[in-house]
């Protein structure tokens, strides 16, 4: 049964296509994929990130991994829990001109945690496609998070949270989020009816086939 | 011969078409203009701070020539820094207004522009022309803190003792966030002097959708 749900990290214009197959795997978690809108300008502060780190900015195919969905939020819960317990929350300034997000400080923000969790899965091979910065409204205000996209949907890493949750069952309010297509690149996130009406289609097509 | 009179208007009409696909710059975002074209580009980065002298109260007029360069002519993008230097407060308000004008204009056909807009306004470092930028683009802030929640849940505050407060300074999400002095540039009138300008026309395709 197991052989069923292995499955490999995939590049986002496949996605909706895997749907079929992951169908009936009897996970415990049900996800869906983001889904993305038209074209965003980019957060001030991604830019200035791209400025001061510019190879993480750069698209990148990853490695040829071969891991199973489990095995793929075994890593993705792995990288969360570590990245939260290895930088002190603390506030930083918000203008524009001092604001800056950095990988690996001592002390930092959720820009902070999620740079420095995508750097590190993109280290383990993880194409840039498959890890994607997202901008929402928490009840704090705007807040960023690092989406992970395994075969079976979108999964959120968050400083906020020690688990990895499915995108769709976040109480947020989503913004915008990296394109799949480039990585310096934002569109906007369509609703989460929306992404379920994706998933329906891509299932009622696969079931036509 | 009559014929031939038409076949050679046709052609004259055509022609703005051909010399924006011959002579502009890739990442243009708005077709050749004969008010902003490759000599007028070249004067301006020949000398960048001449510009000021015809807009000594910067002022929307100011904010939609800026507009009217970087869409047209995103080369000229690299006199921004030196005409943001030898600019007054006022002048600079009105070059981060055109700039974002510019940036939400470019991000719906040419990203790769828009980013290069957003990049300029950075590298200015001038405070008064990226607080007008990002009042014109809506850039929303993000610096939410705390420690994982082992339940899983979201938290809002708290976390390793450190309490979510909003941040002062930062870029607000709505016009009203840009203070301006008495007598200068106001918000309402660079929208509305920008909005009254010439309108750009821009292309509704997009590279990633």
């Amino acid at each position: 049964m197991k052989s069923l749900v292995t499955v490999s990290l995939f590049l986002a214009l496949n996605s909706t296509s895997c749907w079929a197959a992951q169908e009936g795997s009897g996970s415990a978690l049900s996800a869906t994929f983001v889904a993305e809108s038209r074209n965003v300008l980019a957060p001030l502060q991604f830019v200035k990130f791209c400025m001061n780190y510019p190879a993480e900015c750069e698209a990148r195919t990853g490695d040829d991994l071969s891991l199973s969905r489990d095995e793929a939020l075994k890593t993705l819960e792995e990288v969360n829990a570590r990245v939260n317990q290895s930088i002190e929350p603390t506030l930083k300034p918000t203008a524009p001109l001092t604001a800056h997000w950095m990988i690996g400080p001592a002390a930092g923000d959720c820009n902070d945690y999620a740079v420095t969790k995508r750097h590190e899965l993109l280290g383990k091979g993880w194409p840039s496609s498959a890890l994607r910065l997202a901008l929402v409204f928490a009840p704090t205000g705007g807040h960023l998070v690092l989406v992970a996209r395994v075969k079976d949907g979108d999964y959120v890493l968050d400083n906020l949270s020690g688990a990895v949750k499915p995108w769709s069952e976040t109480s947020y309010s989503w913004v915008s989020i990296e394109s799949t297509v480039n990585p310096k690149f934002w569109v906007a996130v369509g609703t989460k009816n929306q992404a379920a009406t994706e998933r329906k289609s891509a299932i009622n097509a696969a079931s036509l086939d | 011969m009559r014929s031939s009179y038409f076949i050679l208007g046709f052609l004259f009409l055509a022609l703005p078409d051909v010399s924006f696909a011959a002579t502009a710059y890739s990442g243009a975002c708005a077709p050749a203009s004969s008010q902003v074209n490759a000599e007028k580009a070249t004067t301006f980065l020949d000398q960048p701070a001449a510009l000021l002298a015809n807009f000594a109260d910067g002022g929307g007029a100011l904010s939609s020539t800026i507009r009217d360069l970087v869409t047209i002519r995103p080369e000229t993008l690299e006199g921004i820094p030196s005409l943001s230097q030898a600019a007054s407060g006022d002048q600079n308000r009105a070059i981060g207004a055109g700039l974002g004008t510019a940036a939400s204009i470019c991000v719906l056909s040419q990203p790769a522009t828009a980013m290069d807009i957003q990049a300029a306004a950075l590298k200015t470092s001038n405070e008064e022309l990226v607080n007008a930028f990002v009042s014109i683009t809506g850039d929303i802030p993000s610096n939410a803190v705390a420690g994982s929640d082992p339940t899983g849940e979201s938290v809002t505050g708290g976390g390793r003792g450190t309490t979510t407060t909003p941040s002062a300074g930062g870029g607000g999400t709505s016009a009203g966030s840009l203070s301006f002095t008495a007598g200068s540039l106001t918000v309402s009138n660079v929208f509305s002097a920008v909005a009254a300008a010439p309108a750009v026309v821009v292309s509704p395709v997009s590279p990633t959708n």
